[in-house]
């Protein structure tokens, strides 16, 4: 069967057109997300692992090695198993750095841009005998199914066609921070097409060539020496070696690493694929040995490599050969591709583009169109090498033997991937020089080796120092001169501080703190900063990308904010130009105070808003530190009082949620403020306090939205480790305005109480009176002719509604409400009060009874509510009173001492049990019968002492008398 | 104070570290040599490469899988 090599051309080209309309698809969302993002899609685009290697040169290799063929996907299946160990780590990395390739991870880690440069290079010259592989397996089959020999030419057709997929598929995006999400797609059914042409050859060799699974048993029974070559090589051949050579491979190799990490969208597909995958190995190879044998018992003209093909083109279908054919065109070009937009990712970070970089006088220059053609450029560079490569081969060269080639150089990064993960040791200098030994000796086994067999060099030198040995082998020896040179370099030549934080940072699930304050302050120097290396348009629209990525607004930025920023944009940048680039560009540029002294409210605040955006998840003690962190954060933000913490510089570090409710103003709004920047009254008030000595003040009058309230604040000091260090202050405030409102209303309704006492009394002393201007207005209407009698009754008429009025007056002006809260002290002449507090309380029938003396000093004031402390003197003298016997005396007097004028209400009454002395300030109680007192009048005196910086003094024993002292400070 | 609902990584990682010298002792050790020789019919190394997914397949539904 034969076809024509422009048919099998076109073949290919619709194929891969269907695959670059199912990537657009995809990108355009015309497939739906549940497809797009399912986890089997994600798993089938690592089978780009299998390339022409494994769709042809399997069975060459089962038909040299037998089942050792195997250890090239059982190594895979190993890696994956590990990924929660293995993979998901360098996911994180690779997520949490913005890192784009295995290049830029290991110059992250090993903090050296001369790493990512042999990275590079040694990838690039790795991949190249991988690539060569491919074009000459498509190469071949195209020969085979057509019998053309003019290879050159079908061989540059297919490259010339992987350039512009290559470039199609992968460089239409301007930055390697965007994933291509058709590409995947297109990946993923790049695999089933390989899977099912397989299995459909496998099928068609057990029942096509071998008649069924009878024919085939029995065609197996009698030929047991197939089985046996298949597991005799286990035991001698290199097994071990191939399986850590896959292990590596597995996610070293570009394309895998490109694949799994780099296009990663979602982490936890890993874990699907950690068991999908090898399955979808497993499944790709079941068909391997039925087709062996099925060529062995054909007895087919060509190599076992070729197998695959030749067994299909045996069905009298034409279908069959050319899905096959398409199968072969799909494990070639999938890896072509995808491996080619890895190495060109990995050139422009690492080479070009430090090369190129603009300097500050090339501001002018697009950054972004650099990205994109230099993309374009390399890819071209790239397959056009590895089309070189294979052009220059001249011999056929075993598909498996280019193949392990690339695995053994792949294997040389192991040691770093080691140091990455697990050895915070390993230094730069180990990584190097291990990397450069491994290379070198991996040239002088392989390289050399093959560019003899292949007539490239015949030269006595280079015979001299090359060194044949099977891949295997010289996996075993490259290795272990790279780890031994590795840890020992390591070990002599220990790390720089910076090399240190980056190994913590890898090693651990410790956040990235690289929390320093920049100079710039404002977006705009930010931009201008930026510009200098990236020009104006760049640097604005990275700088707008980070703001958004941060969810901040411009306008209101915090110190903590730009450090944020910074942070970001170098996170972005690392995306953009690679981590190392990205690093020199915003260290050089967005320079930082070195000399800034951290505020706790700026750490606290960059620590608080990174653990919320970061989405890493907290293991063992940092995970419990951070749960009691949270833990308290609320507990603080949940009280029921309002709280707001400031540090030493006055900045705000915490303002719950009672305060925003106070205040109204929202805590985002505050934090990391300076006090002084609070809107009134709320700066002063905060700041004369914190600055004052008293850690209490009571009956703040402020005014809050037009309204006045009642404050009564509380601070204290935060202490820190040692009694000497202090981290700033606590300040608990206490709205005490709806309590002072109450009682106030509770005074004047004691005040009302009380007159309601002395009710008879106030009768009497106005009936009196009344009586007495009713008598003598009778006499004058009895004697209209007496001018003398009219004259001096009218005198003593008006000496009664004199007395009355002062009675009424006294009464009116003892039940008003009193004085607002917080309203300013007046001077109040004791003596004066007394006598007010007198004629009260006189009006009542037991104070009739009762013999007062004012001995206050008639110079003595104080500075008090005149309202408030009349009503306290009302109620020690009525309690004299009640207590005293009839006749009694009560002296009132008064006394200056240094710091306090004192008020004394000395009674000879049945004085205070003992017993009950502790409770008669306490509300309710009362020792009356039950409408003879309210049991609130002490309390209510205590209280309004208290509020006047004084206190009661209650002196008394049974039957002793009492002495009710009220002290009142000098200054209230 | 009930303790924080979140999953230690130590555990997952001594999951996967015992799966893995499972993994190695089925196919490194004298083992594979036995298997080898015992005249299993040619698909058995498949049935063990099935286990070993198997194997993978439970790990996965142990360890902690969250989005990073």
């Amino acid at each position: 069967m034969r076809f024509e090599v422009w048919q099998l051309f076109l073949i290919s080209v619709l194929y891969l057109g269907v695959l670059f309309i199912i990537a657009t698809a995809a990108e355009k969302k015309w497939l739906p997300e549940s497809v797009i993002n399912h986890p089997l899609v994600y798993t089938l685009s690592l089978g780009v692992y299998a390339t022409s290697w494994s769709y042809y040169g399997s069975v060459g290799l089962a038909e040299r090695e037998g089942y050792t063929f195997l250890a090239v996907y059982l190594g895979v299946t190993i890696a994956f198993l590990a990924s929660p160990v293995l993979l998901r780590p360098i996911l994180k990395l690779i997520k949490e750095y913005q890192l784009s390739s295995l290049a830029d991870l290991l110059a992250f880690r090993y903090h050296s841009p001369l790493a990512g440069i042999l990275v590079t290079l040694f990838m690039l010259t790795g991949a190249l005998p991988y690539m060569a592989l491919q074009i000459q397996a498509v190469t071949d089959s195209l020969q085979i199914l057509s019998g053309d020999t003019q290879t050159p030419l079908l061989s540059l057709g297919f490259c010339l066609t992987m350039i512009l997929f290559a470039i199609l598929f992968g460089a239409r995006h301007i930055t390697p921070r965007e994933k291509h999400e058709g590409l995947v797609v297109a990946i993923a059914f790049e695999s089933l097409v390989k899977l099912v042409a397989l299995l459909s050859v496998g099928l068609y060799a057990v029942f096509g060539i071998f008649n069924g699974v009878s024919g085939f048993s029995s065609w197996l029974d009698n030929n047991t020496e197939a089985t046996a070559a298949l597991m005799a090589p286990i035991h001698d051949g290199p097994w071990a070696m191939m399986l850590l050579l896959s292990f590596s491979a597995a996610f070293l190799l570009p394309r895998q690493f490109q694949m799994i990490f780099v296009e990663n969208i979602k982490s936890s597909h890993l874990g699907y694929a950690s068991w999908g995958f090898p399955l979808f190995l497993l499944l790709l190879n079941i068909s391997i040995p039925p087709i062996l044998w099925a060529g062995q018992s054909l007895d087919l003209s060509f190599g076992p490599d070729l197998y695959v093909l030749g067994v299909s083109m045996q069905s009298q279908s034409v279908i069959l050969p050319i899905f096959i054919f398409i199968g072969g065109i799909s494990a070639a070009s999938a890896m072509i591709i995808v491996t080619t937009i890895a190495l060109s990712s990995m050139c422009m970070n690492h080479l070009l583009l430090p090369i190129s970089f603009p300097g500050r006088q090339h501001s002018s220059i697009d950054l972004y169109s650099l990205l994109i053609w230099g993309k374009r450029a390399l890819i071209f560079l790239i397959i056009l090498a590895g089309y070189a490569f294979y052009l220059y081969l001249q011999t056929h060269q075993e598909l498996t033997d280019l193949g392990l080639i690339s695995f053994v150089a792949v294997a040389q990064f192991l040691p770093g991937i080691v140091g990455l993960l697990y050895w915070r040791k390993a230094s730069r200098r180990g990584f190097i020089s291990g990397l450069i030994a491994g290379a070198l000796l991996w040239i002088v086994t392989l390289v050399l080796p093959l560019f003899a067999r292949v007539g490239w060099i015949n030269n006595a030198l280079f015979e001299a120092i090359m060194f044949p040995l099977s891949s295997t082998d010289s996996a075993f020896w490259t290795l272990l001169l790279n780890s031994t040179i590795f840890v020992s370099a390591s070990l002599l030549w220990p790390q720089s501080e910076e090399e240190r934080k980056v190994a913590n940072a890898c090693c651990s699930d410790n956040l990235s703190s690289s929390y320093a304050i920049p100079y710039a302050s404002t977006i705009q120097q930010f931009e201008l900063s930026l510009a200098e290396t990236m020009g104006t348009d760049i640097a604005t629209k990275e700088i707008a990308l980070a703001l958004n990525d941060l969810g901040l607004d411009q306008e209101n930025l915090d110190r903590a904010d730009f450090a944020r920023l910074r942070v970001q944009l170098r996170h972005n940048l690392s995306g953009l130009i690679g981590p190392v680039l990205a690093g020199i560009v915003v260290n050089d540029q967005i320079e930082v105070d070195t000399s800034a002294r951290v505020a706790i409210a700026d750490t606290i605040q960059f620590v608080e808003k990174s653990l919320q955006d970061s989405r890493l998840e907290l293991k063992e003690m940092a995970g419990e530190l951070d749960s009691l962190r949270r833990f308290h954060r609320q507990v603080l933000h949940d009280l029921p009082h309002a709280v707001v913490t400031i540090s030493l510089e006055r900045q705000i570090v915490s303002w719950n949620r009672a305060m925003e409710k106070l205040s109204g103003f929202h805590e985002q709004s505050v934090l990391g403020k300076d006090l002084s920047q609070l809107s009134p009254p709320w700066s002063a008030l905060l700041l004369n306090f914190i600055r004052g000595e008293n850690p209490i003040l009571r009956s703040a009058r402020i005014k809050i939205n037009n309204e006045f309230s009642i404050l009564n604040l509380f601070m204290s000091e935060v202490s820190g480790k040692s009694d000497n260090d202090h981290h700033g202050f606590v300040v608990l405030l206490e709205d005490h305005s709806e309590i002072s409102k109450l009682e106030a209303e509770l005074a004047h309704s004691e005040r009302l109480a009380s007159i309601g006492r002395l009710a008879t009394g106030v009768a009497h002393e106005i009936g009196n009176p009344v009586t007495g201007i009713a008598c003598l207005a009778q006499d004058i209407q009895a004697m209209p002719d007496d001018k003398a009698l009219h004259k001096e009754s009218i005198h003593d008429i008006l000496k009664l509604t004199a007395r009355i009025s002062t009675i009424v007056h006294s009464l009116l002006s003892y039940s008003h409400v009193g004085a607002e809260p917080g309203h300013s002290p007046e001077k109040v002449n004791i003596r004066k009060l007394v006598s007010e507090s007198l004629r009260l309380v006189s009006l009542s029938h037991k104070g009739k009874q009762i013999e007062f003396i004012n001995d206050c000093s008639k110079k003595l004031s104080v500075y008090a509510d005149n309202q408030k402390l009349l009503q306290v003197l009302v109620i020690a003298l009525s309690n004299a009173c009640d207590a005293s016997k009839v006749g009694a005396q009560i002296i009132i007097s008064n006394n200056k001492t240094e710091q306090a004028i004192e008020i004394k209400v000395s009674d000879s009454g049945h004085g205070i049990d003992d017993s009950i002395i502790g409770k008669i300030f306490d509300p309710f109680f009362t020792t009356k019968q039950a409408g003879e007192g309210t049991g609130l009048g002490l309390s209510l005196a205590y209280n309004i002492i208290k509020e006047h910086g004084g206190h009661i003094e209650v002196v008394s024993h049974a039957q002793q008398g009492t002495d009710f002292i009220i002290h009142l400070p000098l200054t209230s | 104070m009930s303790r924080p609902p979140f999953k230690s990584s130590s555990s997952d990682s001594e999951l996967t570290v015992l799966a893995v010298i499972l993994l190695l002792l089925l196919f490194l050790s004298p083992l594979i040599d036995i298997w080898a020789d015992l005249g299993a019919p040619w698909y058995s190394p498949y049935i063990i490469w099935a286990i070993a997914i198997f194997l993978s397949w439970r790990l996965q539904r142990h360890v902690s899988n969250h989005e990073i």
